[in-house]
């Protein structure tokens, strides 16, 4: 029969006591703020990087078009021929009489909005 | 004077300020004294904070463009670590941190999106490092990992990036409710465990921070030797 081995004595040594050691951590880079500055303005240039309150690219304007004027209508009472002259240059022209009236209001200095000069029957649609 | 960690991605959502507060409050635990800046226009780091109460942990929110350096001067010299938590956006504040930095944590969930996202940013701290003119280590961190069952596009994902040379951590962080918890309590997950004892929550942040201490004390190490 062989003899046990003898045990290790029971020591709390100081190391068990003492705290964690702490890793020793790097510090960071010193740099003065210009060349910081400067850096993060060409990084920003590489990587299209934002600004404090911007957005990438501003949002394209959306021009929304004007509302189209609501349309009256009246019953409009001229010579024969000159309701034949109308419609003869409206026929050459390829737009409608209506729009060649409105042309003459326009040139002889009345409001008509360029929305509302529509030289054919279409109407812009909204 | 104070080591700088950024938690950085250029995408929201992969839990950049999971890790600042998780990190930060078990470093804090360990007797580092710690403070997190937060960077993000949402301020979720500050609104932790305002619940929270763990010696050495303290987070300064509002961190802007003009502030950030100025800032990071005045803690350095009565803090130990100090952890930015940047805005999900490539931002000049960004620049600005990543050429501060020390180490750059990038989180990223095993999807194709947030894979791209991660690429971009390790691509912007090898560029800020580059420009620097010395190094600033970095590791991709895979975030929000199901704890039980990986999903198959999940580990393709996983398995594919790790396969191309990019810098991983090998710690990862779960998807654990006691993370979500945390924002509604302040509480970290290690401050509710009882003595001697890790809940799984607080186990993952020990081994994240423990993981980032050591390469810490490598960088330390590599500088000290040249």
């Amino acid at each position: 029969m062989t003899a046990k081995p003898p045990r290790p004595a029971l020591k709390v040594d100081d190391d068990d006591l003492a705290p964690p050691s702490r890793a020793r951590l790097p510090q960071a880079p010193d740099d003065d703020d210009r060349s910081i500055l400067a850096g993060a303005d060409r990084l920003s240039a590489r990587h299209g990087a934002l600004r404090d309150g911007t957005t990438a690219t501003a949002p394209p304007v959306v021009v929304l078009p004007a509302p189209l004027a609501m349309p009256a209508s009246w019953k409009l009472v001229l010579p024969e021929y000159l309701d034949r002259e109308i419609a003869r240059r409206a026929a050459d022209r390829q737009v409608t009489k209506n729009f060649l009236v409105l042309e003459a209001l326009a040139s002889a200095g009345y409001e008509v909005r360029p929305d509302d000069l529509v030289g054919d029957r279409r109407r812009r649609r909204k | 004077m104070a080591t700088i960690i950024s938690i950085a991605s250029a995408k929201g959502g992969v839990s950049k300020t999971t890790l600042s507060v998780g990190i930060g409050t078990d470093l804090a635990l360990e007797g580092y004294r710690v403070t997190v800046m937060d960077c993000d226009l949402n301020q979720h780091a500050v609104a932790f904070a305002r619940k929270a109460s763990v010696p050495g942990f303290q987070v300064f929110g509002d961190i802007t463009e003009d502030t950030l350096l100025p800032q990071l001067r005045a803690a350095r010299t009565e803090t130990d670590v100090i952890i930015l938590d940047l805005p999900g956006v490539t931002s000049r504040i960004v620049m600005m941190a990543l050429q501060k930095s020390v180490f750059v944590l990038i989180p990223c969930q095993p999807s194709l999106l947030d894979v791209r996202d991660a690429i971009r940013t390790e691509q912007q701290v090898a560029d800020a490092s580059e420009l620097s003119d010395r190094p600033i280590e970095r590791a991709i961190i895979w975030t929000r990992v199901p704890s039980g069952f990986e999903s198959r596009v999940s580990k393709a994902v996983r398995e594919n990036v790790e396969g191309r040379g990019l810098p991983m951590m090998e710690s990862a962080l779960m998807e654990r409710a006691a993370f979500r918890e945390m924002f509604l309590t302040g509480s970290p997950p290690r401050a509710l465990d009882p003595p001697g004892k890790l809940s799984p929550a607080a186990a993952n942040l020990r081994a994240i921070s423990g993981e980032l201490l050591a390469r810490l004390a490598r960088i330390a190490q590599s500088e000290t030797v040249s």
